[in-house]
């Protein structure tokens, strides 16, 4: 079970971050393009400014890449274990009690996501309740509705068109008891969902972490690399057999925190400057 | 109840729970507490339009991913090289070496560790080979990893931008003469080490190296000139720059030196990248909520307060400033001490005067320090396990670092002209009033009051525009005032604003000699 818990969170971590991959690139190139248009629009070329005026959009999408970033980025550093704490007591803390240390933050801290993605998703649904102009159309007796509860000579009559794919989308979270009137807001609901998952993630880890005490607790070598206190003892041996394959000194088998992954790349450059 | 929470929550964050779940748990435990704000009120704060909406908050992920690209590249053995053929015939050579390509480096880096690992894991192994004392080369390696931290465009440099609300691009050249001063400080070390220790070689002066080495480099070395001439010229606004730099970065490791791969490396670096923009961002929504909630409180005020009878003048503020950020550095990862402190920090330091670019300098060189300070700075402990040295040793090999450090901390300090020289005119004011008698007593609370009920930018805002671009007619004033309370298309303001503006900017006071309140357009009121 608690095998096929971790293959599935490296599974998810996996997809996150092909996700995180597409909207960073796509980021990236947006903004610079927009920066390019921009300079030449102020200078007063014309179809820069016809290319600007086509890309509206960017600003909008600017701001959510940004927020989705957090939240992927949020949910990788959960599975990596690379959360900003004061680790100072875990670090001098003995095996089995450091185990019960982070059983102890990584419950605290999946408990309090579940609470924060609840109050968040509140905040949220109390903005997103209301209509704004351009998705409201008036009823028969003048009220304001939501354009997708509009009927067909309604909307004609206030001049827009039915955004199908968002009224199927408001349809669906609607039947979820989400009411969200705007396609931005339905985008923020990531946020109280990543929460969910993070907090899943932690909750998962603190309780592994518990059941690491008896078997001797957390040892000192996979402090460093912040290694995943849940995965199972035999596959934390195994990657470090694999280290040591490589021919990595074991004296350096601790990596800094936070920089264990970029770690091999710099050892690779170490080696180049020797080698020169 | 309050003291409970509070203490149990500092408790967590002692045994070591992640520092954005501490902030969500107070917040949502503080916000709690209050009859007339709902939980819910809450999360809107934390995840206000302010949060959401803030357009330098672009700017965290696009220059992370480009610090983190240039750190997966060859770029660390690139400016090896080349500073070594440009610096290493001066005395302690290899020292300067690790000064320069470390500073560059944390520069586009951040300074969370990497360039320790990066740059010090290259040259650590030369220093001591080259018969450096090794105490000496792990305090250089050690006090490199936060060196560039003051270089445009830094990570925690941005961060202070956008959680003080000042202008990102001017906080870049407030911070460009201090660190030049803190790299000259420890450069001066280095060559006195070179000096006195006869058995380190000198290196002699290579043309063909130098110019070959700069010719291998020079797409990188591009970046920060290109930069800096884009911001300050205004071809590039901020969030644009991001942009360039990440895009230019991605083709130039990509393309042009070929040394990140695009099936290969790439999605790797974009999520180590990303995991770190999380990491920094969730502590900054979170915090979001629970210094607003200190706000609320009035915490800066009390603090204020009870440093009245204490402290009394600019000079003594900035020492307990210094000495306070010391230890927050020591405890605290750089990115959480600026969410968290600033905020609570920025209202106090403008009542005494002090000026918003110069408070960041001050606050980030000293998080630099903070860094590698002993017991528990973060540096210290990626130097013993990179280098495998016990953490006592490095404890000794810092000491003389953290000492020239400490002088540079010092002089940026007090001479307040290091960090504003560089900014227009306008900037270099301070919008907080000199406390009159240091008695406590003066009406410097009410202002304080005054200036967090608004945006702390409107007074900046305010400031320039009465410095010039509106000629301090009494409409763009008044509109001025309008925007101050947040009231788009309210009614004009009341009586009582113009004095209220006057207290503001120090009119009723004495002012300062060289205020160029002339510019004011005083007939107008």
């Amino acid at each position: 079970m608690r095998e096929k818990l971790v293959q599935f969170d490296k599974g998810l971590a996996r997809g996150e971050a092909f996700i995180a991959t597409l909207v960073l690139l796509s980021l990236v190139i947006v903004a610079a393009i927009q920066a390019f248009f921009r300079n030449f629009a102020d200078t007063g070329a014309t179809w820069a400014n016809e290319a600007l005026a086509h890309m509206e959009w960017g600003d909008g999408f600017m701001e959510k890449a940004t927020l989705w970033l957090a939240m992927f980025g949020a949910s990788l550093a959960t599975h990596y274990d690379k959360h900003i704490g004061i680790d100072v007591a875990v670090r001098i803390a003995k095996p089995k009690m450091r185990a019960v240390l982070r059983g102890i933050a990584h419950v605290f801290a999946g408990v309090t996501c579940f609470y924060f993605a609840r109050v968040v998703l509140g905040a949220l649904l109390a903005k997103a309740a209301r209509i704004p102009a351009q998705f409201g159309v008036f009823d028969e007796n003048f009220d304001t509705i939501h354009i997708c509860l509009g009927t067909a000579e309604q909307i004609e009559a206030a001049g827009y068109t039915r955004p199908d794919m968002f009224c199927g989308v408001r349809g669906l979270l609607d039947s979820l008891g989400l009411q969200v009137n705007t396609p931005e807001r339905a985008m923020d609901l990531l946020v109280p969902a990543l929460f969910c998952l993070i907090g899943f993630r932690f909750a998962i880890k603190g309780i592994g972490a518990f059941l690491r005490v008896r078997e001797g607790g957390i040892p000192d070598h996979e402090l460093e690399g912040g290694d995943d206190p849940s995965r199972l003892p035999d596959e934390v041996e195994a990657d470090r057999e694999a280290d040591l394959d490589e021919g990595e000194d074991p004296a350096d088998a601790g990596r800094a925190p936070r920089d264990d992954d970029s770690d091999d790349g710099e050892r690779d450059d170490a080696a180049k400057g020797e080698e020169e | 109840m309050d003291i409970l929470i509070v203490l149990l929550i500092v408790v967590l964050a002692l045994l070591g729970a992640p520092l954005f779940a501490i902030f969500a748990a107070a917040a949502m435990l503080l916000f709690a507490q209050l009859d007339d704000t709902s939980i819910t009120g809450a999360a809107a704060d934390i995840f206000s339009e302010k949060f959401g909406e803030s357009p330098l908050l672009v700017t965290i992920p696009l220059f992370t991913f480009a610090g983190y690209l240039m750190a997966e590249s060859g770029t660390p053995r690139r400016l090896v090289r080349v500073s070594r053929a440009w610096f290493g015939w001066m005395p302690g050579g290899l020292a300067m070496v690790c000064l320069v390509a470390s500073a560059f480096f944390t520069t586009f880096t951040g300074g969370s560790g990497i360039t320790i690992v990066a740059i010090g894991g290259l040259l650590f192994p030369a220093l001591v080979s080259e018969n450096y004392p090794e105490k000496f080369s792990l305090g250089l390696v050690t006090s490199g990893g936060s060196l560039g931290l003051l270089f445009p465009p830094s990570l925690p440099i941005v961060i202070f931008a956008v959680v003080a609300s000042v202008e990102m691009e001017k906080l870049f050249l407030a911070g460009i003469i201090p660190g030049v001063v803190t790299v000259v400080a420890l450069a001066i070390y280095a060559a006195y080490i070179g000096v006195k220790n006869p058995s380190i070689p000198r290196q002699g002066w290579d043309t063909k190296e130098a110019m070959a080495s700069l010719r291998e480099v020079f797409w990188e070395l591009m970046l920060p000139v290109a930069l800096i001439a884009a911001l300050v010229f205004g071809v590039l606004r901020i969030h644009e720059a991001a942009a360039f730099t990440a895009f230019y970065v991605l083709v130039i490791e990509v393309f042009v030196y070929r040394d990140v791969t695009i099936r290969g490396d790439l999605p790797r670096i974009v999520k180590e990248s990303m995991t770190l923009v999380g990491a920094i961002l969730t502590i900054l929504a979170t915090a979001v909520g629970f210094t607003g909630y200190l706000i609320q409180d009035q915490l800066p005020m009390k603090i204020l307060e009870a440093m009245g009878t204490m402290i009394d003048s600019k000079i003594a503020f900035l020492l307990a400033l210094n000495i306070f950020l010391l230890v927050v550095g020591m405890l605290m990862d750089i990115f959480s001490a600026i969410v968290v402190v600033v905020p609570l920090i920025l209202p106090i330091a403008r009542e005494f005067g002090v000026n918003d670019y110069h408070l960041g300098i001050v606050f980030l060189l000293n998080l630099e320090i903070g860094y590698m300070t002993p017991p528990v700075g973060l540096n210290l402990f990626i130097s013993s396990f990179r280098f495998g040295k016990p953490i006592t040793a490095l404890y000794r090999a810092v000491l003389p670092f953290i000492a020239l450090l400490l002088v540079a901390l010092i002089v940026t300090t007090y001479v307040e002209d290091l960090s504003l020289m560089l900014l227009p005119e306008e900037d270099r004011q301070t919008v907080g009033i000199e406390p009159d008698d240091g008695s406590g007593e003066s009406g410097g609370l009410d202002e304080i009051e005054d200036g967090l009920d608004g945006d702390p930018t409107d007074l900046d805002a305010l400031e320039r525009e009465l410095d010039g671009e509106s000629g301090g007619s009494l409409d763009a004033l008044e509109r001025e005032l309008g925007l101050d309370d947040e009231g788009d298309g309210e009614p004009p303001p009341e009586e009582g604003s113009l004095e209220e503006l006057e207290r503001e900017l120090g009119l009723d006071e004495e002012p300062p000699p060289d205020d160029d309140l002339g510019d004011l357009g005083l007939d107008d009121f």
